[in-house]
């Protein structure tokens, strides 16, 4: 047998590097904060009216924008992988090599167990819904606080799978809170905020903790 | 009797420490350098490289050669296939573990 080789932990060795310096986390927290500001604006009341009279009068001009706005969002979100790419190629992983990370990194028993979470709760969100024990807005925010649930599971899965202990109070906190805002009579826009509020918080504290960590250890390793 | 499978049906290709490391290694990513798996390894070069073209002909992982800026550097990327037969790998040895505790 492969005495002493772990060959496992290996794996999850390399897995972790993704998420050692706190850099994906900040990146991940930046593009919920955007994502959540942008849905929060366009479901206001405010935001609905202005997307209907622009559609009305200048429909094509509208589209546009709009595509050009959702552009803007794939452009800023592929650029700041190349940026962290090159953040860690310059500075973090200068001397140890580098790898191209998994484009998926949740296990497949995480991704089922999340989804089979989201449905249970739909299903029982729509039961409060239909028996009339909710507001009118309750429908439309249990999207919200069920999906933060999911990616709770999915942080907490990824934190047990690849042994990466800081992304079980991420995964814990997150998942807890988003759940929250289902049983808070938010409107379906100042849900959105509170979602984004959620998890731009709580990733920005674990990756801002996780990047200090790190350039510390780095300034203590250069002057060892 | 029990139901487990003996080491000698464990695929020889990635049973071999050395490969095992490297394979292992280039599970946990789309890619790797050649730095990244020395370090990680713990493998000295001539064997990491001759491990690597051992591999690279069963087509268990993809050898690109190319350059970073002015600087040579060798991209190592598990196959489809490399990935299917050590997922087999981790399920048999598993389950030998299991059967002999």
């Amino acid at each position: 047998m492969n005495d002493g080789l772990d060959f496992e932990e290996l794996t999850r060795k390399t897995r972790r590097l993704d998420f050692e310096d706190g850099l994906t986390d900040l990146q991940i927290g930046a593009i919920l904060l955007v994502m959540s500001l942008g849905a929060a604006f366009f479901f206001s009341d405010a935001g609905l009216t202005r997307l209907t009279k622009a559609l009305t009068l200048q429909r094509e001009i509208t589209l546009v924008a709009l595509a050009g706005i959702f552009g803007c969002f794939m452009l800023v979100a592929i650029g700041s992988s190349r940026l962290i790419a090159r953040v860690r190629r310059d500075y973090f992983w200068k001397d140890r090599g580098e790898i191209v990370p998994l484009p998926w990194q949740v296990d497949t028993w995480v991704t089922v167990l999340a989804t089979a979470v989201y449905l249970v709760l739909m299903i029982f969100g729509l039961w409060v819904v239909l028996r009339g024990a909710s507001d009118d807005d309750a429908l439309l925010r249990l999207l919200i606080a069920v999906s933060g649930v999911m990616t709770g599971i999915m942080y907490l899965g990824m934190g047990l799978s690849i042994r990466l202990d800081r992304y079980l109070p991420v995964g814990i906190v997150g998942g807890l809170l988003s759940g929250l805002l289902f049983f808070i009579p938010l409107t379906f826009s100042e849900s959105w905020l509170a979602f984004g509020a959620i998890w731009t918080t709580v990733l920005l504290i674990s990756g801002l903790y996780t990047l200090r960590r790190t350039r510390r250890s780095m300034a203590e390793a250069n002057h060892g | 009797m029990a139901d487990f499978t003996l080491p000698s049906k464990f695929d020889r290709m990635i049973h071999q420490p050395a490969r095992l490391a490297i394979i292992a290694v280039l599970a946990g990513c789309e890619s790797a350098d050649f730095t990244y798996l020395l370090n990680a390894t713990e493998i000295n070069k001539g064997t990491l490289s001759k491990n690597l073209s051992a591999l690279e002909e069963v087509a268990y992982v993809k050898i690109t050669k190319g350059y970073k800026g002015k600087i040579p550097n060798t991209s190592v990327k598990l196959t489809a296939k490399g990935r299917r037969a050590f997922t087999k790998y981790r399920r048999q040895h598993r389950r030998f573990l299991d059967s002999v505790d």
